[in-house]
């Protein structure tokens, strides 16, 4: 992995690099990648299914209204920006 | 002058029935501690200004006769569990100034009965790590020898317990951060059935992998508080009941192969020293290394699931909904001046990782394998199960280590949790119990014998729990 690639997936993830986190991350990254690399090979290996297993089953439930939350304004004051009862953020067009 | 440095909650609770002591003059009991000994150990990050109003509280109630176990007990929270109108920061600079605006359902559990909750402890920001060096606030340090890490992610949970500044706390357990840091502090660190305990009001990492759990001094604690925390839950879907316990062991499985290699040889012998007290009582050690082929893949599924589902869940920390900012000039430039400068190195480096191993190419290559590997990891854990009620194992391959010795080799670190995270991938429950000591510069440190059993079987890991 090169600084540059590392580059982009900070991109992707909104996050902004020091000079420093962009030219000693490639290489821990690679390290991290080098260890779970024989996955592959052993996932290939088997007939497993990706999710489906014994032990996990779906959860589902009525969609009902269970009661207005609680604290709304306690809510709308944990925000950075805020007026009334909205949350503020920059205009996005 | 009272000590309940020794008491378990039932023994505490008589005398505070019998009116040895009040609740009042145990959190001062505890408050002492933490003043004379939080400024070197860093366990707390607050203390709570009202644990004494929550004491005089308890006291009404034991006066009223409706006092539970846990009435007037004091208990210390992992900064990423909320408690409403206190601040919970995950250990986060980004959360720096956050006030909870609804408490975690654990903890509405222990204040309906009648817990003190004392303060909250430090951790590895947002639980991403193994040692505590990770906290935006500072390393929490080894209360045995504090040139040495807590452990972690729960470093400051464990600590708080270890150096006798609460009788109990809570952490939360996604690869082993409850159960390492207990082991690296000599105390007993439970990490419950996945499910068992609700997270309404935890702070997401890993989604498919965390749970929250007691540190305690002692096995009996350790059954009070989960019994306490536990149950279903209409705020977290992914909870369940946990009643079906049956307690009952014969025999105990070890994955003697597993173990030969990469486990410190003092360690070794310790826990060699652990499995004969347990023949000794009557249990057969049975070697399980044929069923449990596919264990040492384990750390490398963990390392690309939880990367993924962190980048995921860190999605949230942008900087408008709550917690701090840093204002950018459009609102994009905001979300990376504010996710860049406020979330900590660690945090960063597993958002990429994630981002990585979920990104279009990629994700056939690591996600997806990661997970039928990982169900390949639970079939095993079926069939050892099928011969034997409990599985013992070291719960860390080595004693706790020095500050800074590994913070600069993510790998290294992240090796620690080679015994831990197949409980998280498998979403057993698992406890920490310390047992043997091993020698490090005139020291002696501990080290912790790790049980894990089956879905909702926590009852057999309290009833072989007893004989520590």
């Amino acid at each position: 992995m090169k600084p540059e690639d590392v580059k982009k997936l900070a991109d992707l993830s909104r996050v902004e690099l020091s000079e420093q986190d962009l030219q000693k991350m490639p290489g821990e990254i690679d390290s991290i990648l080098g260890y779970i690399k024989n996955i592959s090979e052993v996932a290939n290996s088997t007939e497993e299914s990706v999710i489906e297993s014994a032990t996990t089953r779906n959860v589902t439930r009525a969609d009902e209204f269970i009661g207005e939350f609680a604290n709304t304004q306690g809510l709308i004051d944990e925000a950075p920006q805020a007026q009334d009862k909205y949350v503020r953020v920059k205009k996005i067009l | 002058m009272i000590d309940v440095s020794k008491l378990n909650i039932k023994e505490i609770h008589e005398k505070l029935l019998a009116g040895e002591f009040t609740a009042v003059d145990l959190v001062n009991y505890f408050l002492k501690n933490i003043a004379e000994k939080n400024n070197e150990l860093f366990a707390f990050l607050e203390v709570y200004n009202n644990a004494l109003d929550q004491a005089k509280i308890a006291d009404e109630r034991i006066k009223a006769g409706t006092a539970t176990l846990l009435t007037g007990i004091p208990i210390a929270l992992k900064d990423n569990i909320l408690f409403a109108g206190k601040t919970a920061s995950g250990a986060s600079k980004i959360l720096e100034n956050y006030k909870a605006t609804y408490s975690a359902t654990v903890v509405e559990k222990l204040l309906a009965a009648g817990a003190v909750l004392i303060g909250r402890t430090n951790m590895d920001e947002f639980a991403m790590g193994g040692s505590t060096e990770n906290s935006a606030y500072g390393v929490t340090k080894n209360p045995i020898d504090t040139s040495r890490v807590a452990g972690g992610s729960s470093g400051g949970s464990a600590v708080s317990v270890a150096a006798d500044m609460c009788v109990a706390s809570l952490g939360s357990d996604t690869g082993g951060s409850i159960r390492q840091p207990a082991s690296f502090c000599g105390v007993f660190g439970l990490k419950p059935t996945y499910g068992s305990v609700s997270r309404y009001g935890l702070m997401a990492m890993a989604s498919s992998l965390d749970v929250i759990g007691p540190v305690t001094k002692n096995i009996v604690d350790s059954e009070i508080i989960f019994d306490c925390i536990k149950g279903k839950d209409k705020y977290d879907s992914t909870s369940m009941e946990d009643n079906s316990g049956d307690g009952v062991v014969k025999k105990i499985g070890v994955p003697k192969d597993y173990l030969k290699s990469g486990l410190d040889e003092d360690v070794k012998i310790q826990f060699e020293n652990s499995l004969k007290k347990l023949e000794a009582e009557g249990y057969e050690i049975v070697d399980i290394s044929e069923d449990l082929k596919n264990l040492e893949h384990s750390l490398a599924v963990y390392y690309v699931i939880m990367p993924a589902e962190v980048s995921s869940n860190m999605a949230r920390y942008d900087g408008i909904k709550y917690g701090s900012n840093i204002e950018g000039q459009d609102l994009i430039e905001g979300y990376f001046k504010t996710r860049g400068g406020l979330l900590g190195k660690e945090v960063k480096r597993r958002i990429l990782l994630g981002t990585y191993v979920l990104s279009a190419g990629y994700a056939d290559q690591y996600y997806n394998k990661a997970w039928q590997v990982r169900n390949l990891i639970k079939k095993d854990f079926e069939a050892a199960f099928k011969k034997v009620e409990v599985i013992a194992m070291p719960t860390s391959p080595t004693p706790a280590f020095k500050i800074g010795e590994k913070s600069d080799d993510p790998l290294q670190m992240y090796l620690a949790d080679i015994f831990t995270v197949f409980a998280n991938l498998v979403g057993v429950p698992a406890i920490s119990i310390p047992d043997g000591l091993v020698k490090r510069e005139q020291k002696d440190l501990p080290t912790g014998l790790q049980l894990i059993a089956p879905h909702l079987q926590e009852k057999r890991l309290f009833t072989l729990g007893k004989y520590f």
